[in-house]
């Protein structure tokens, strides 16, 4: 059922139809608007790069990646790929390497991001079998004046927002041996 | 003419007119430049933006003051494309065509009284034929040459369609735009500019300036609506109509584009200038004579002849800049006619009123002598 | 002195966009020609210091009939097509109505007398001429308007027609 609303359109008057008062009108509102702002009241535009502001509200949207670390600092990332391979934009490139003496868990010796790439889908997030990287930091990326700047390295990934509890990972339970903290 | 004495007045007379020329119509130009930037930031400031603001020489911006130089810089970088079966030497020739009649035409325009120079009597009008008013409907006659050869020399079909929208929309608004002078001229009783304004400064009971808009006041209206839709801006911008509909310069891009867009707002300029000539008193400045102002009360302050001259060529180029501002502000306020409504607003509306105009001050005329 | 010599120019300049125009195959250019040609009439006019009839042959003939001119040849179908070149019989003909035209305007100015004018002669400005118009020659102004209510009517008439086909 498609719901009709008639509108019943009241007839021009003759000061409307010869459309000059309705001018004059239309005239006096754009003119406010010039003069309040040539006076001072400042547009709410952002001057984007220069100037950034929190994104809106309890705004949930995927914003720049971040590495989620460890109690130590050690990034919980553990060099799977998944996140790599499951990127629809190919914007993720990791090397991996190895702890010495620790047979369980690899680490990422690099892992870049290039956001000049990245399409924000959050698949990568989905992927991480880790729960090692998340697109919460808040941050919009972009209004760079190079390519080189939207280019995120390990150092620039990892990161801990505020308000988080690091969890601990294999290696650091590896190293503490079994009379550890559970 | 063989008499030195006169060879020197001729000389006087040409590097007076040279210099002339060199300074208002380098001075119209430079305004036209600024114009871009202007119709940027104006719409900006309406709409609670902040407008163009980037383009910076030496990490200086000045709010955008370079923006004209950025885009004129971007216009002559790009690449100057023509379609294969264009007709080479029209599609050249059209851009010319468009923009000579524009500037021409400020040679009509007075923008200040005179003023005396080493001895000398300089008057403030790069030319003023008697029959002024009349040339300047003819010159601007001549524009619509440019539009429809630009739309014909493309080969394209779009973009005839768009010249001949346009040329219908230019040669309807001439005839409007001719018969809204004619009550001026009958008010006045001169086809000249420089007398126009002059007789601008004759007071009404003593204390009104006798300014067209006084004495004309409908005709104003009708000038205006007439001029904006002959210059194919808004609300009559159908001619090109920027985003959505196909334009006469389609084809066109790079400084040839941009000779279009740039007399389009000479035109602008050259409508003010106009509005502010022939209806606000062009450089008249109310109850300022040669001698210094003289108000209806009795009072009296005497000027330099320099200063009244100054004073009046500021007065003209206020006012021109307030119609500048004006067109732009109707450009940001209106909505776009169609193309029916704007047939239908010159012929069944405009030409009528303009007639009954004439009639009208024809009997005033007689029934006040 | 310099009046002369832009006299002999822009009548050198009419000349020659007049043969320019006969000789031209393309419609619209010859049209162009043409108008090239009407506006340095005109600017001989204002060199003369006609200025009324300078400004009325810019708005009359440039500004209206020219561009009449280029907009209907413009929208005509055969403007598009490239055309042969003309037959013989064709080319001779061009030539000699053109010849014709020349002789016969020739011996028109030949009877005319030479009329010269005073050197103060200068149009005073609209008074003037709408003194004469509205006076002395207002009854063939008056019946200059009878063609134009004329050509109204016939084209309404025309566009009537066209609308209910």
């Amino acid at each position: 059922m498609i719901s009709v609303r008639k509108v019943n359109n009241r007839p021009l008057n003759f000061l409307e139809r010869i459309y000059l008062v309705e001018i004059a009108r239309g005239l006096a509102v754009t003119a406010r608007h010039f003069f309040a702002n040539l006076l001072g009241r400042r547009s709410l535009t952002v001057p984007y790069p220069e100037r950034r502001i929190p994104a809106a509200g309890n705004s949930a949207s995927r914003t720049r990646h971040r590495l989620k670390a460890r109690p130590d600092g050690s990034p919980r990332c553990v060099a799977c790929f998944l996140c790599q391979t499951a990127c629809p934009a190919r914007c993720i490139a990791i090397e991996a390497a190895e702890y010495p003496g620790n047979p369980v868990e690899k680490y990422p010796a690099s892992f870049s991001v290039d956001l000049s790439r990245c399409v924000m889908c959050g698949m990568c997030v989905e992927a991480c079998p880790e729960d090692a990287i998340a697109m919460d930091t808040g941050e919009l990326p972009g209004g760079a004046a190079s390519r080189q700047e939207l280019r995120l390295d390990k150092e620039d990934l990892l990161r801990r927002v505020p308000g988080e509890t690091p969890a601990r990972g294999a290696a650091n339970r590896l190293a503490e041996g079994p009379g550890g903290e559970r | 003419m063989t008499t030195p004495a006169l060879n020197t007045d001729l000389l006087l007379f040409a590097a007076a007119a040279a210099a002339k020329v060199l300074l208002f119509l380098g001075g119209a130009m430079g305004v036209t430049a600024l114009l871009t930037l202007a119709e940027r930031k104006v719409s900006a400031l309406m709409q609670d933006r902040i407008g163009p603001n980037r383009a910076a020489i030496a990490g200086l911006t000045l709010n955008g003051l370079f923006h004209p130089v950025a885009d004129g810089l971007k216009m002559l970088f790009k690449e100057d494309f023509r379609p294969a079966a264009a007709d080479r030497l029209l599609f050249a020739l059209a851009p010319v065509l468009a923009l000579a009649p524009v500037l021409t035409l400020f040679a009509f325009i007075p923008f200040g009284d005179y003023v005396m120079l080493f001895g000398y009597q300089l008057d403030l009008c790069v030319a003023d034929p008697p029959l002024g008013l009349f040339l300047l409907l003819a010159v601007s006659g001549l524009s619509v040459y440019g539009t429809f050869l630009a739309g014909w020399a493309s080969r394209s079909n779009f973009a005839l369609l768009g010249a001949l929208r346009a040329a219908a929309q230019m040669i309807s608004y001439e005839v409007t735009l001719g018969l809204t002078l004619a009550g001026l001229m009958m008010v006045y009783g001169s086809a000249s500019l420089q007398d126009i304004v002059r007789a601008q400064g004759a007071l009404i009971w003593g204390w009104i300036p006798a300014w067209g808009i006084v004495t004309q006041p409908f005709a104003f209206v009708l000038f205006l609506t007439a001029a904006i839709a002959a210059n194919k801006r808004t609300p009559f911008d159908l001619a090109e109509g920027e985003s959505e509909i196909i334009g006469y310069f389609m084809e066109y891009s790079s400084m040839r584009f941009a000779a279009f867009m740039f007399a389009e707002f000479a035109e602008m300029l050259l409508i003010a200038a106009l509005c502010a000539t022939l209806f606000f008193g062009g450089w008249q400045v109310p109850f300022l004579y040669e001698t210094g102002f003289m108000l209806p009360g009795g009072a009296a302050l005497e000027l330099p002849q320099w200063v009244t001259a100054l004073m009046q060529t500021g007065a003209f180029a206020l006012k021109t800049l307030f119609f500048c501002w004006l067109q732009l502000l109707l450009r940001w306020t209106l909505p776009r006619f169609r193309f029916d409504q704007l047939m239908s607003l010159c012929w069944r509306r405009l030409l009528p009123l303009s007639i009954a105009n004439i009639l009208a001050t024809g009997a005033a005329l007689l029934a006040l002598r | 002195m310099i009046l002369t010599a832009a006299i002999y120019a822009l009548a050198a300049v009419a000349a020659a966009a007049t043969l320019l125009m006969i000789f031209q195959r393309d419609l619209v250019r010859s049209a162009l020609l043409m108008l090239t040609a009407l506006l340095a009439t005109a600017g001989i006019y204002l060199a003369l210091s006609a200025q009324a009839l300078a400004a009325l042959q810019v708005i009359l003939y440039a500004g209206a009939v020219m561009t009449l001119f280029v907009t209907a040849i413009a929208v005509a179908p055969g403007a598009w097509k490239d055309k042969p070149p003309a037959g013989r019989l064709a080319r001779l003909l061009g030539l000699a109505v053109p010849a014709l035209l020349l002789t016969a305007l020739l011996q028109a100015t030949a009877a005319l007398k030479l009329v010269t004018v005073s050197p103060e002669f200068s149009e005073t400005g609209t008074l003037d001429l709408a003194m004469d118009l509205f006076g002395p020659l207002a009854w063939q102004f008056e019946l200059l308007s009878l063609v134009i209510v004329a050509s109204v009517v016939g084209a309404v008439a025309l566009a009537m027609n066209r609308r209910r086909a």
